[in-house]
């Protein structure tokens, strides 16, 4: 079942003799519950095409269906809406807020719509993340893989379509890295979470199940690995 | 509570100093509308009990009402209390001594008038019934009466050719008096001499009404209070004519202050006065409140782009600079109000004591009103000031979007032609002053917004004391300059009574000099070429002494005597010789060729030299019977003596005592009646003990002299200044502080967010020396900036003020310096104080830390 959809998305910056074509014409489906890996070298467009599929930053030409909805043609709070909603982001750079707690910082986006916190979803993710003793620790009272592990469970707090990763691992030793990948899989069986993840390292892509891989903008080579059993 | 309330207040908690100092500034900000709204209250308040002491507690008064229509009046529902007066008769007075007030006026008050006229017992008490009596200071000074002494007076009528004359005609010398009956009062009480004697042909005595003896037919005035003031003017003329009479009258004073006056000016100038400052006041608290969450937002852009990215709407963004709105106001407002008037009482103190004495007395002093509608004024505007100061940092909020968060740094939006510098400017300030300039390009609005506060500290500090000097300066000139301290003045009494009783007076250890000053009143037709540039630039447009069918133009001309020891004082400081003054053949004077308008402009009115005669006549009679007479200018001088002041647009002369004994002897009897009369102006090392024995001289003589005393009205008007002094410079500090507040707040922020950037420059080998430079670069081009546009606009509007007060000369216009100075050092001082505080912090800095810190 076709979960995404991406048509002829184009993303330029600045004019003139400034200008740079981030993405130049993508098109690529994804199913439900598959786990996509975005690679390409530095530049190629990669980030730009995450921030894009997460409703974070506006194409100059193109459409990003998720689960039907085009959703640039919802109005900013609409978009917001939906992005609290149907998706969840995880980027390099933890981005928690510093001054609300573990359990504030995986709850937000039910806060934000004002929904009541399942506490047993809540608790069965707190112990998959290895969490439950640090609910109330403070995102500098814990360490760089701690501090992904709150990102990873605040994106899967709404059990959202989709789960997009820009470098999750980019900023963390061997040890954590597998872990979070480890986790990440986990969602992936377990949940049947729809995974896309941008990275550079080989060893993580080789993990997905697709592997896209951008070059200029453009995407140059789309292949699916016959099982991905780790 | 919403996660986004939670947020917001954490963050509160969080940016401690910035929470306190924005408070700060919404404190200030409605400390200040509070004390505007406060001293209008409180200053409506005393002129009103002012009025009511002086005046009387009574709206209108409705005359010769006829007995039965009273109670119609009194019954009527726009009347809340009438009191009834009306004057019985008129006594012969024997004992007193204005020729123009030979009677004693019986006035009859009723109770309800007792208590609402203006009358100050001093002695004894209020007349219960209609055979006591309560009299008046003078009149027990002058019959020598006492509380408790019995007096019998024949009251009568006054009457014109046959015809009544009204009670309050003044004194007619054809008029006739007719006994109409012979009564006996006993005295009880002493007032103090009431204030509407004046002109009135009788002083004032006053006995009880008893308003049920009245027969119908009698006709009484009746004085009423209103029960809605506002409506006044209509509820008067109805009962007017409810009552049958066509006379009535206001007690417009009264009605002044209590808000209602027909004449519209008055009450529109003073709300328009009020509504300018507090705008002025809400625009001054806006740009600093506004700076203060635009800085909060910048600050959080990242935690904004992060909730973004997570589904906050942008509403929600919105919600959250709103509701910090919402809680600095909730603490700010309070305590604002509370500063205020905290403020304005202890400043009403203040001023009290100052005054007390001569201005304001125990009863009728200042008191703080605490009006319901002031701080109903106040919540509002300052709500409205924290509105529209959250505004657009709200919109602002709503629109960031969730890249924010997900950069590293948010300088992607600079342009590179943005924070171009020339090569000129790295050259002459080196690379240290080329980053302070780079930076405050890159931050433009915030330095714009950091500019604009300082420039309406700027404009409102330098224009206020350039009021403070248009305004009271020039009066204390007028009075400063003068070298006499007590003024003696003749309007009654006779020539012989006059000059023994000045013999007395100048015969007083308290004198050192004395001028015995008359002056002749004269007018002279000069020819263009004689007048000055001045009067031929400024007086002549402006429609002073038109010029005659022959093109000769009429002056008004002094000539004053001063007696002759002053003379040959003045004309020892002169250096001339006295026997050329003194000449009956040959009659010189000196021309005082120096004039003074205003208290602060001088001229010379003439362009002549001496020797020139001037053709003189009298202005005391008609142009047809007037004596001319010549006088020759013996001297030009710029000074005057004693007991002269400078003219204002006409000349003076000063001739000696001879040579006014001679001219006066060709003069009509008019002219010659007017140089009896004298003045004398003394001066003293104790001004108050003199005044003391010249009004013993007086009571004892009988006499009739006008006696005042300078130094006690220079003090006065010295205390008056002071207190306009304490509002107004307090009031400017005020803004000045709300200005500084503005500063310390954006130029700490922005300094502390760039702790990352100058531990990379540290890094790279700035060294703590290179940093201080790049600080005072930075603050010195605030500051230039901000007196490059506060100066020249303040210097404008301080000209048009100018022009709107004086209506006169531009020409003297004079730039408040010390004013600039003082600003331009302190615009200086706080810059630079305020980013050395900030930045000291992290002088010392772990620069690695500093590096690795703020991904967030």
């Amino acid at each position: 079942m076709e979960i995404l959809r991406v048509e002829n998305l184009t993303k330029v910056y600045g004019s003139g003799a400034a200008q740079v074509n981030a993405l130049a014409g993508v098109s690529f489906t994804v199913n439900k519950g598959e786990f996509v890996a975005i690679v390409g070298a530095s530049g190629s467009g990669k980030s730009t095409l995450l921030h894009i599929l997460g409703g974070v930053d506006r194409p100059t030409g193109g459409k990003v269906i998720i689960e039907g909805t085009d959703i640039y043609r919802l109005q900013e709070a609409k978009l917001a809406v939906f992005r609290r909603r149907h998706l969840g982001l995880i980027y390099q750079f933890y981005n928690l807020i510093p001054i609300l707690n573990v359990e504030e910082n995986i709850t937000l986006p039910l806060l934000l719509d004002k929904r009541q916190v399942p506490r047993d979803y809540l608790q069965e993710l707190l112990e998959t993340l290895g969490l439950t003793d640090r609910l109330r620790h403070l995102p500098n009272e814990l360490s760089g893989g701690q501090q992904q592990r709150v990102s990873i469970g605040r994106a899967l707090i709404n059990r959202p379509a989709l789960l997009l990763a820009d470098e999750p691992t980019g900023n963390l030793d061997s040890k954590n890295t597998e872990e979070i990948i480890n986790l990440l899989k986990l969602s992936n069986r377990l949940y049947g979470q729809t995974l896309i993840v941008i990275t550079h390292d080989q060893q993580i892509a080789r993990q997905a199940g697709r592997i896209i891989t951008l070059a200029d903008g453009r995407i140059v080579s789309d292949e699916v690995k016959r099982s991905w059993v780790s | 509570m919403g996660i986004i309330k939670k947020l917001t207040l954490r963050n509160l908690q969080l940016k401690r100093k910035r929470t306190i100092v924005t408070i700060i500034g919404i404190i200030l900000s409605g400390a200040m509308i509070m004390g505007v709204g406060s001293i209008a209250a409180s200053f409506q308040d005393f002129f009103l009990r002012s009025a009511i002491q002086s005046d009387g507690n009574y709206h209108a008064s409705l005359y010769d009402v006829a007995v039965d229509k009273v109670e119609t009046i009194a019954q009527d529902q726009a009347v809340a209390a009438v009191m009834l007066s009306r004057t019985k008769g008129f006594v012969p007075f024997t004992a007193g001594t204005e020729g123009h007030k030979p009677y004693l006026m019986l006035r009859q008050y009723d109770e309800a008038a007792f208590a609402h006229f203006p009358l100050t017992l001093l002695e004894g008490r209020l007349p219960a019934n209609g055979q006591e009596l309560l009299i008046p200071e003078t009149v027990q000074q002058l019959g020598n009466y006492q509380p408790g002494d019995t007096i019998t007076l024949s009251v009568g009528q006054r009457y014109l050719d046959g015809e009544p004359l009204a009670a309050d005609r003044d004194y007619q010398a054809e008029e006739e008096w007719r006994r109409e009956s012979i009564e006996s009062y006993t005295i009880t009480g002493i007032v103090a001499d009431p204030r509407f004697g004046h002109g009135l042909p009788g002083y004032a005595v006053f006995t009880a009404l008893d308003a049920a003896a009245l027969q119908e037919a009698e006709k009484v005035n009746v004085s009423l209070l209103s029960t809605n003031v506002r409506q006044i003017f209509a509820q008067v003329p109805a009962l007017a004519e409810k009552a049958g009479v066509q006379n009535y009258s206001y007690n417009r004073e009264l009605l002044r202050w209590s808000g209602v006056s027909d004449n519209r000016d008055v009450t529109n100038f003073l709300n328009s006065i009020t509504l300018i400052i507090i705008v002025l006041i809400v625009v001054g608290s806006v740009a600093v409140i506004y700076n203060a969450f635009a800085i909060s937002v910048n600050d959080r852009k990242k935690q904004y782009g992060m909730l973004a990215s997570v589904g906050a709407t942008p509403r929600q963004l919105k919600g959250s600079v709103f509701y910090e709105a919402l809680l600095l106001g909730a603490v700010g407002i309070p305590l604002g109000i509370a500063a205020g008037l905290g403020g304005i009482g202890v400043t009403l103190q203040v001023v009290n004591r100052i005054l007390l004495g001569s201005v304001l007395t125990e009863e009728l002093a200042f008191r703080l009103v605490i009006s319901p509608q002031a701080i109903l004024v106040t919540v509002v505007f300052e709500a409205l000031t924290i509105l529209l100061s959250a505004w657009l940092p709200a919109k602002r909020a709503a629109q960031i979007s969730p890249i924010e968060a997900i950069r590293l740094t948010d300088e992607l939006q600079i342009k590179g032609k943005d924070v171009r510098t020339g090569k000129l400017t790295g050259k002459l300030l080196g690379i240290e002053g080329e980053l302070a300039l780079k930076n405050l390009k890159r931050n433009r609005k915030q330095y714009r917004a950091t500019v604009f506060s300082l420039v309406i500290s700027i404009v409102l500090f330098v224009t206020f004391s350039s009021f403070m000097q248009y305004g009271f300066v020039s009066r204390d000139l007028y009075y400063g300059e003068i070298p006499y301290n007590v003024v003696v003045y003749n309007f009654n009494e006779e020539g012989e009574v006059q000059d023994s009783f000045y013999r007395q007076v100048l015969a007083l250890p308290e004198v050192e000099r004395a001028a015995v000053v008359r002056t002749l009143y004269s007018r002279t037709e000069l020819a263009s070429g004689q007048l000055g540039k001045f009067v031929h630039k400024q007086l002549l447009p402006q429609g002073f002494f038109p010029p005659t069918p022959e093109g000769l133009y009429r002056l008004p001309v002094e000539i004053t005597a001063v007696g002759e020891e002053e003379f040959a004082a003045y004309l020892t400081e002169l250096g001339l010789a006295a026997a050329d003054y003194t000449d009956r053949q040959q009659l010189k004077a000196v021309l005082v060729n120096k004039n003074v308008m205003e208290g602060k402009i001088t001229y010379q009115p003439l362009q002549v030299t001496a020797g020139t005669v001037l053709t003189l006549s009298e202005q005391s009679v008609e142009a047809e019977q007037a004596v001319s007479f010549a006088l020759q200018i013996g001297a030009v001088s710029d000074k005057v003596p004693l007991g002269v002041s400078f003219a204002d647009s006409g000349l003076k002369l000063i001739v000696s005592e001879q040579v006014m004994a001679a001219l006066s002897e060709g003069l009509s009897a008019a002219s010659q009646q007017e140089l009896r009369r004298a003045s004398l102006h003394l001066s003293s090392q104790d001004s108050s003990a003199l005044v003391e024995k010249i009004k013993l001289l007086q009571a004892a003589a009988g006499a009739d002299f006008d006696v005042h005393d300078l130094t006690q009205m220079q003090a006065e008007l010295k205390r008056t200044t002071t207190v306009m002094g304490i509002f107004l410079y307090g009031f400017v500090a005020l803004i000045t502080l709300i200005g500084v507040t503005n500063v310390f707040n954006t130029i700490s922020t922005n300094v502390t967010l760039r702790r990352r950037e100058f531990a990379m420059l540290q890094s790279v080998g700035l060294t703590p020396q290179g940093l201080q430079k790049i600080i005072r670069f930075e603050s010195l081009f605030y500051g230039l900036k901000a007196l490059l546009y506060g100066l020249p606009l303040s210097i404008f509007i301080s000209v048009w003020m100018f022009n709107a007060f004086s209506q006169l000369f531009t020409f003297t216009f004079v730039l408040p310096w010390r004013e600039i100075i003082i600003c331009s050092a302190a615009v200086f001082l706080v810059t630079f104080l305020t980013m050395a505080q900030a930045s000291a912090k992290f002088k010392q800095q772990n620069i690695v830390t500093a590096l690795g810190a703020g991904f967030f």
